[in-house]
């Protein structure tokens, strides 16, 4: 279980700061998703997750304990972390770097052992990746890379998987697919899934609970159906949305109907008298 | 008969699997891969011994290395007075030089992470000829002030070379060759500078030292230099499991478990250790720490268990040929093995930079 509580950080100690009183928990087993605009605070929640960043105020808390109490060693076994899409320079084959994520089961030194190889062909044909294992890194598409860093993360045979946008770059099919197959993951292995994702859609559909993140405040969490009102993502994105049923699923469906327009200051013209009159179809074709 | 023969085709297999594959290092690769270059860098080494101004038959290189190294009475011959004198301790240093180069490329590829960093390049050398050159003036009777003050510079310019070249977002390619073309430039300069100005007997031939020479043969100092070179190779090949997380990124490595701030430190420390060593005794030899790191990788990948050792097995391949080319090429006269690696590494790096 892994618990966050009444986190506030600021990169620096006199700015304004990026996340103020966030609390959250996450239990073993169960799909967390992260939302909000950008500039929100979504990635330096996870990183204070993961212990890379010290809150000022709060803590964080795996397995009840703070993350000071771990050494390095034992954070990087139990942490499976995607953080950003690996820039690299030098050569790098795809099984080279997966089997990076057995070094926290390494003294260091020394070789990867055939359990390790095996660990990590598994977490490859996991993600459907087994196929390109010899292949380069820097040859990869997108999605496949995504899925490579992926199985990274679950060769490190992690208690908690921490996910920052896991489906950039991967076209509609494999978001669908990439997110069952962590949803799949986290219910199998009891892992504690936290993911941060922009298809609002996507999240209602697979995630446990969600939160909601403005300018580093809590807007809401809980539940998709709880959190996806249009009144809180009005309040989230400054923009008016539709949200009903999926005819299939029953979950929430999200649609984008326009950005809030500026009082006073509108591009077309029109007046409006504030939110409540606000037009509720700006995306309706141009005249 | 047909034993021998399956033999022959699993060894032949596992040579070619090893020798020409990619991807994460394991023992065996390794073990094959740095026995083939070590024995060819044994052939080499030995050709570099009766090659010269000075034909020495083969016979006769044979027979001093035989009386030197299993005992035996011999007249002190002139074979051997070249061979064990001259050319012995020349090929050394230039099988010292061209590993620690070579692994000092290697250890600021993965500082820096860019394949582009190399002591030359970046004015590490120009630091370390500089201080070097300060040892010389100010205490010539200390010989092993010399490396010290060149690693002293070396260290300097490297921390100057990584805190200019680091921006916001990272180390930028451009910033980083454009820090460390203008420290090499103004360092060489004062280098010069000082040579041209000073008038010290001790500083005599110190303008061709700049160039890269190898013919001091270490100056007394040859066991202290492969001392220093063998051991910080030693100890960079521990850190290579870490260092292979942090060519990948900081963030990831720390992510891993890696205690990255050591794994910099160290990398740092042991880069300018083995270049301000070798600079001090056989001056800037440029572009080593370029071309071989980068040509191991294309051959057999990133992974430093690998690369490390394969990397400064090659680059004394490279300085003891690059050597011998300096010493024949223009016979009786002798170029500066600088030169020669210069004109072959030179446009190897415009090519690299091409690519980046």
């Amino acid at each position: 279980m892994l618990q966050v509580r009444d986190v506030t950080f600021a990169y620096e100690r006199s700015a304004r700061p990026v996340l103020a009183g966030v609390s959250l928990v996450v239990a073993s087993g169960e799909l967390v998703a992260v939302i909000g605009p950008n500039g929100s605070g979504k990635t330096t929640l996870l990183r204070l997750m993961r212990g890379l960043l010290r809150p000022q105020r709060g803590e964080v808390l795996w397995e009840g304990k703070p993350l000071g109490h771990f050494s390095p060693r034992e954070l990087a076994q139990r942490f499976g972390v995607v953080l950003q899409e690996p820039k690299l320079g030098f050569p790098m084959t795809v099984l080279e770097y997966v089997l990076h994520a057995r070094f926290p089961y390494s003294n260091g030194f020394g070789f990867e052992s055939e359990r390790d190889r095996q660990i990590a062909l598994s977490a490859l044909r996991l993600m459907r990746a087994l196929e390109f294992k010899d292949r380069e890194l820097a040859e990869l598409s997108g999605g496949e890379r995504q899925r490579v860093v992926l199985a990274r993360a679950l060769a490190g045979e992690p208690r908690a998987l921490l996910l920052d946008e896991p489906t950039a770059n991967l076209d509609v099919r494999f978001q669908v697919e990439m997110l069952a197959l962590i949803r799949r993951i986290t219910r199998e292995r009891a892992l504690s899934t936290v993911f941060i994702a922009h298809e609002l859609n996507l999240v209602a559909e697979f995630a446990d609970r969600v939160l909601l993140l403005k300018d580093g405040q809590v807007i809401a969490c809980g539940p998709p159906h709880e959190v996806f009102t249009e009144e809180r993502l009005r309040q989230a994105f400054e923009a008016e949305f539709l949200v009903d049923r999926h005819p299939l699923s029953g979950a929430p469906r999200i649609t984008f109907v326009g950005p809030i327009p500026d009082r006073g200051g509108n591009p077309s013209g029109e007046r409006t008298n504030g939110a409540a009159s606000a037009p509720k179809f700006v995306l309706q074709r141009e005249r | 008969m047909i034993r021998y023969r399956l033999a022959m085709v699993e060894a032949h297999r596992v040579l070619g699997r090893s020798l020409f594959e990619r991807g994460p290092a394991t023992p065996k690769k390794v073990a094959v891969v740095c026995g083939v270059l070590a024995l060819l860098l044994l052939l080499i080494a030995t050709a570099a011994l009766h090659m010269g101004s000075e034909p020495v038959s083969r016979e006769a290189v044979a027979e001093v290395l035989r009386t030197h190294l299993f005992g035996g009475a011999g007249e002190p011959t002139v074979s051997d007075t070249i061979v064990w004198r001259i050319r012995g301790p020349r090929v050394l240093l230039g099988l010292a030089a061209g590993a620690a180069l070579a692994v000092a490329g290697v250890l600021l590829q993965a500082l820096l992470r860019n394949p582009l960093a190399e002591p030359y390049v970046l004015g590490i050398s120009g630091g370390a000829a500089l201080g070097a050159i300060f040892a010389v003036l100010g205490f010539a009777e200390l010989p092993l002030l010399r490396p010290l003050l060149a690693f002293t510079g070396a260290a300097l310019v490297t921390a100057l070379v990584y805190g200019l070249s680091r921006g916001r977002t990272g180390i930028s390619t451009e910033r980083l060759v454009l820090a460390g073309l203008i420290l090499a430039t103004l360092l060489w300069s004062a280098v010069a500078l000082v040579l041209a100005l000073v008038p010290n007997p001790h500083l005599r031939g110190l303008t061709f030292w700049m160039m890269g020479d190898l013919s001091g043969g270490g100056n007394g100092l040859l066991p202290l230099v492969l001392g220093i070179v063998f051991g910080a190779a030693a100890v960079a090949y521990a850190h290579a499991r870490r260092l292979n997380l942090l060519m990948v990124g900081e963030e990831d490595a720390r992510v891993l478990g890696v205690d990255v701030e050591r794994v910099k430190t160290a990398a740092y420390l042991l880069a300018s250790l083995l270049a301000g060593t070798i600079v001090s005794v056989a001056g800037a030899i440029g572009f080593v720490g370029l071309l071989v790191p980068h040509l191991v990788r294309m051959l057999w990948g990133s992974d430093n268990r690998l690369v490390i050792p394969a990397a400064a097995l090659s680059g004394a391949i490279l300085v003891v040929l690059a050597d011998a080319v300096a010493r024949t090429a223009l016979a009786p006269r002798e170029l500066p093995v600088g030169a020669v690696m210069a004109s072959l590494g030179a446009p190897f790096f415009i090519l690299l930079l091409r690519r980046a």
